[in-house]
């Protein structure tokens, strides 16, 4: 059951992951390209300098693809799925309707921390090769904020898509808006170091958020 | 059941950033931030001066306004570039000659803000080659770390410099040090005029000094001062009358000087202060330092000999915003808030403060204006208890909540 879901989603899913993919792949190519311009142009201990006390961020052009791409996923699985109300064939399959959306949403999850992985292994890879491991952990602290923001309204735009009602669903997504600009309030390097376990608690507490909105619009909730 | 959580999940998640944002636009919208006066000292008078926001020109304890003549003969060390430009310059001040080089030499300022204790930092930082070439301090091809050892990274190859490592690791080694090093302080810039390496504080919270002189490691252990267990800042001066090594700021608030040389210690003879919540500012001239301390809703500040005796001294306690009618409002709106910094650390440290009693009517109101929508919307009893809760407890944050997920 589950990997048929699974078989369906990767369908309607794949281009959209594909393309994301690229787009992380060519972001992080974007910085390797600057990052190795810069190296040459000022020399290493320059750049150096500019990291560690200047708070230079050579990946600050990584900031907002987690939120792009948990954006696009979000719409490209969900809309399809509220126009003329397809969902209502999943809420009849043989199996609990809520179980059969919650498996929506890990496997949207799954694919969308598939690609963060790969495209953050890439950027740590590619700081690796000029950078020591205390710079690559700064790079990593400063990430993860950042990621969380892309998973997070992944799942806000998902559940608030599938809400029947319009004012209810710029409510959700103003709320969780709000909720996900608290992991861009600042940029620093590390500076979010002892706030990742909330940021992480607060991206999570979105993931069952689908059974609210599914069940109101398996309760049949007017839009 | 497996709603109602989802349903208490997504009303407890939306708490939190409505916790953040709609105090902090009630400050924008209505907070003034309260401007502590600027504090000098004057050695004529021998008597603190102000310079306030909101005030033209410099004014006396007793609010009395001064002229920009009579200003510049009360604080001649202050405003001595004026004074010798029009050739008024006194050429002794409480009998002491006073010559246009001694500025230079004795002028200083150094600010320490108690934020800066703790932060986002990336332990890695470059030794400067101590002994100048032609003149100027030029900014080294490696950085360093202590953790096991002393290591010496090379920029350009990225790759640990043996040789140098093994030579600052033995000299530490022999100095008695503890790995890893806890803290390191310094100042990692070419823009100075020499280099006086950096202050570390190892594993067991001794005091080291670490330099590189002709490439060699120049390592010291710095006994701390009587009483002293735990350093909490030091700022590593630099000042051009090379007479100090650092200034120290002890955990228990007390503030040292590190004698260049001797390492001897020097306290200022002031009572200790708040490090985690009083910013300090310390500034020299060639007859007094003038220390302005300000935090905790006070100005403090107090004029020091340059043989560290204690002249004068003044208190003064700021307005607090919060104790102003907006503020008080501000308590009775909301019951708490989410804060982004804790004292002492740059750190983004997410944490509800500022909790308020006084919000409990406000908080009461939201509970029944919640409890009569849902009345009139049919909504059974069970679950309005839930929001009624919440409102009770999370006020204007948890209405919003409530009413945006409720069934």
């Amino acid at each position: 059951m589950i990997q048929a879901l699974f078989y369906k989603e990767w369908v309607k899913l794949k281009w959209t992951v594909l393309f994301g993919f690229a787009f992380g792949l060519c972001s992080v190519l974007y910085i390797w390209s600057e990052l190795a311009f810069v190296f040459r142009e000022s020399g290493a201990v320059a750049i150096w300098d500019a990291v560690l006390h200047q708070g230079f961020m050579y990946y600050v052009s990584f900031r907002y693809f987690p939120l792009l791409m948990g954006l696009a996923l979000a719409l490209f699985q969900m809309i399809p799925e509220v126009q003329h109300k397809r969902i209502k064939l999943v809420m009849h399959l043989p199996a609990h309707h809520l179980r059969v959306l919650f498996s929506h949403t890990l496997i949207g999850t799954m694919l969308l921390l598939g690609v963060f992985f790969v495209v953050s292994a890439l950027l740590l890879g590619i700081s690796a090769i000029y950078f020591p491991y205390e710079i690559v952990v700064s790079v990593l602290q400063t990430i993860i904020p950042w990621l969380l923001a892309g998973w997070s309204i992944y799942l806000i735009v998902s559940f608030a898509v599938v809400e029947p009602k319009w004012n209810r669903r710029i409510a959700y997504v103003l709320i969780g808006l709000a909720s996900v600009y608290l992991n861009y309030l600042y940029t620093r390097t590390g500076m979010y170091l002892h706030s990742l376990p909330l940021l992480l608690a607060v991206t999570l507490a979105y993931l069952p958020a689908m059974l609210f909105t599914g069940s109101r619009f398996k309760k049949g909730v007017q839009g | 059941m497996k709603m109602k959580i989802s349903k208490i999940l997504l009303i407890a998640v939306s708490i939190v950033p409505l916790a953040w944002f709609l105090p902090d636009f009630y400050d924008v919208l209505f907070k003034d931030s309260v401007r502590p006066p600027y504090v000098v000292y004057s050695a004529v008078s021998q008597d603190f001066y102000f310079f306030r926001s909101g005030k033209k020109g410099l004014t006396d304890r007793e609010g009395n306004r001064y002229t920009e003549q009579q200003s510049d003969s009360l604080l001649p060390l202050f405003y001595y570039r004026q004074l010798y430009s029009q050739g008024k310059m006194p050429d002794t001040v409480r009998g002491v000659e006073i010559r246009p080089k001694m500025f230079k030499v004795s002028n200083y300022t150094v600010r320490l803000k108690s934020k800066d204790l703790d932060g986002p930092q990336i332990p890695l930082q470059p030794l400067f080659e101590s002994v100048l070439r032609r003149g100027k301090l030029s900014f080294p091809h490696d950085v360093f770390r202590i953790n096991k050892r002393m290591e010496f990274l090379d920029c350009a190859s990225n790759q640990v410099n043996e040789k140098k490592s093994e030579a600052f690791t033995r000299a530490l080694n022999e100095a008695g040090f503890q790995y890893p090093a806890a803290r390191i302080y310094g100042n990692p810039s070419a823009r100075k005029a020499y280099d006086w390496g950096y202050f570390v504080i190892d594993s067991s919270e001794k005091l080291f000094h670490v330099r590189m002189r002709n490439g060699l490691p120049l390592v010291k252990a710095v006994k701390l001062p009587e009483g002293v267990k735990k350093v909490a800042r030091v700022q590593v001066t630099e000042q051009s009358s090379r007479r100090y090594y650092a200034l120290v700021l002890s955990e228990a608030g007390n503030v040292y000087y590190l004698r260049s040389k001797s390492y001897q210690w020097v306290q200022f003879p002031i009572p200790p202060i708040d490090v985690y919540h009083e910013n300090i500012s310390i500034s020299g001239n060639p007859l007094y330092q003038t220390i302005r301390i300000v935090g905790k809703g006070r100005v403090k500040a107090y004029a020091v000999t340059k043989d560290f005796k204690l002249e004068n001294e003044y208190s003064e306690e700021l307005p607090v915003w919060e104790n102003s009618g907006k503020g008080r409002v501000k308590q009775y709106l909301f019951p708490f808030e989410l804060s982004a910094f804790r004292a002492g650390s740059t750190f983004v440290n997410f944490h509800l403060k500022n909790f308020s009693w006084q919000a409990v009517f406000v908080n009461m109101l939201f509970s029944l204006l919640i409890v009569f929508w849902g009345r009139k919307r049919k909504q059974p009893a069970n679950k309005l208890m839930l929001s009624f809760a919440v409102c009770l407890v999370a006020g204007v944050y948890g209405f919003v909540g409530a009413a945006v997920f409720q069934d």
